[in-house]
């Protein structure tokens, strides 16, 4: 089982984006998924009892390796943030509507804002509604998770 | 001269040959896998194609191969005795991870390859010939303080924007330089009629546009000379000028009210 949880761990150590249980299954040979999640738990045990400076998540259904929260100063200037600059400031425009058209952010964050609109969406941080000819935009529970922040918390 | 033989020998020979000749050429030490030039096959099927007269998808289906071949020797990094091994059919090696169907004929040049990608697995996985690539850079979480400062800055190009839209819609605005709304120019109608009145009533048949004039000005103009092309145009006097920028006179018309 050691060596099951050490391709695990190398597994995740070589994709900072994260493996679903699917592709850890296929890279690692174990085919039984029950297995592989009992495994994930408790590698992700071991990460958080130990004064380790990673922890292991499962976000959307995927496991990856991240830094423990309380080290994220720390290593500000030494790794490159999740979302770049522009698209969190497009992220940080919406949220601070609480809820805006498509068609207004594109008109205030330029054309370049549909692709961080898009990445967004992807990413689960916005929700879009069609709204007439445009979209509604407003931020999702994981936002709000992600950043620690309540719903009823104006951004300001 | 050897890597001319394996071009000739993907474009000339036929089928079961040519990957023979490649594994013999490399086998007897007559061609250097690293040196054959993978651009040198394009070119080459490229020059055979335009020499075809017709379709002729085999050559397309070898030359892909041959490439693939090449370019997964270069890339495994593997030397001259795993060709070797393609050639030796004695070679004892693992074949627990494949099945074949018994039934099946393989070509014997078929079997070579799977041979050599057996032999690449089996060498991977137990010497770990292929070291894993560098890791990508990790990427972190980003912080709600980078988000506030983020918000403060699309804000700031949110204002910065707003104050360059009103700008250019103060110096477009219409109704500054038109008077484009509807009730707005029926008052200014209004007041150039009744101007045009008091300045006919002096016994004055025909008056310079000029006359109606406060400021002068550009906006003065058009804010006056719009109602006059009202009033002409729904007969109430008559807008006269000699030639192209020159004075404008307005006539008074007959039974005008």
């Amino acid at each position: 089982m050691d060596e099951i949880k050490g391709q695990i761990e190398a597994l995740l150590h070589c994709r900072p984006k994260g493996l679903t249980l699917e592709e850890l299954s296929n890279h690692s040979g174990v085919s039984s998924k029950g297995l592989l999640k009992k495994l994930l738990n408790e590698i992700q045990e071991d990460y958080s009892k130990r004064a380790s400076g990673l922890k292991i998540i499962n976000q959307d259904s995927t496991w990856r390796m991240a830094v423990k929260d309380e080290h994220i100063e720390t290593v500000q200037d030494v790794a490159q943030p999740e979302i770049s600059k522009a698209v969190l400031e497009t992220l940080a425009y919406i949220a601070h509507k609480k809820s805006i058209r498509q068609a207004d952010v594109v008109r205030i964050r330029s054309n370049k804002a549909y692709g961080h609109i898009k990445e967004l969406v992807e990413n689960g941080f916005l929700e879009s509604k069609k709204d007439g000819a445009s979209k509604k935009l407003c931020p999702t529970r994981k936002f709000y998770e992600y950043f620690k922040l309540t719903e009823d918390q104006p951004l300001e | 001269m050897g890597t001319n033989k394996i071009y000739d020998a993907i474009f000339s020979e036929d089928d079961i040959k040519w990957q023979s000749i490649i594994y013999e050429l490399i086998r007897s030490k007559k061609v250097d896998p690293w040196d054959i030039d993978l651009s040198k096959f394009s070119e080459e099927y490229l020059g055979t194609i335009s020499k075809l007269k017709s379709l002729n998808f085999r050559i397309s289906g070898k030359v892909v191969f041959a490439a693939a071949l090449m370019l997964k020797i270069k890339t495994n990094h593997l030397g001259l005795d795993d060709f070797i091994l393609l050639t030796n059919d004695d070679e004892d090696i693992p074949v627990e991870d494949f099945e074949y169907d018994e039934d099946q004929y393989i070509d014997p040049d078929e079997q070579k390859i799977m041979n050599l990608a057996r032999h690449i697995r089996h060498n991977t996985k137990k010497k770990y010939l292929i070291e894993p690539r560098t890791v990508r850079p990790r990427q972190r979480k980003v912080t709600v303080v980078e988000l506030m400062s983020a918000l403060k800055k699309a804000i700031e190009v949110d204002k910065r924007r707003e104050r360059r839209r009103s700008k250019i819609e103060r110096v477009i605005a219409p109704e500054e330089i038109f008077v484009s709304k509807k009730d707005l120019l029926t008052d200014q109608i209004k007041t150039v009629n009744s101007r045009l009145l008091e300045l006919f009533s002096k016994n004055k048949a025909k008056i310079l546009f000029e006359k109606l004039l406060n400021k002068g000005d550009e906006k003065d103009r058009v804010q006056n000379f719009l109602p006059v092309l009202h009033l002409a145009n729904n007969g109430k006097l008559n807008i006269h000028q000699e030639k192209p920028f020159d004075k404008i006179y307005l006539e008074v018309l007959n039974g005008r009210n």
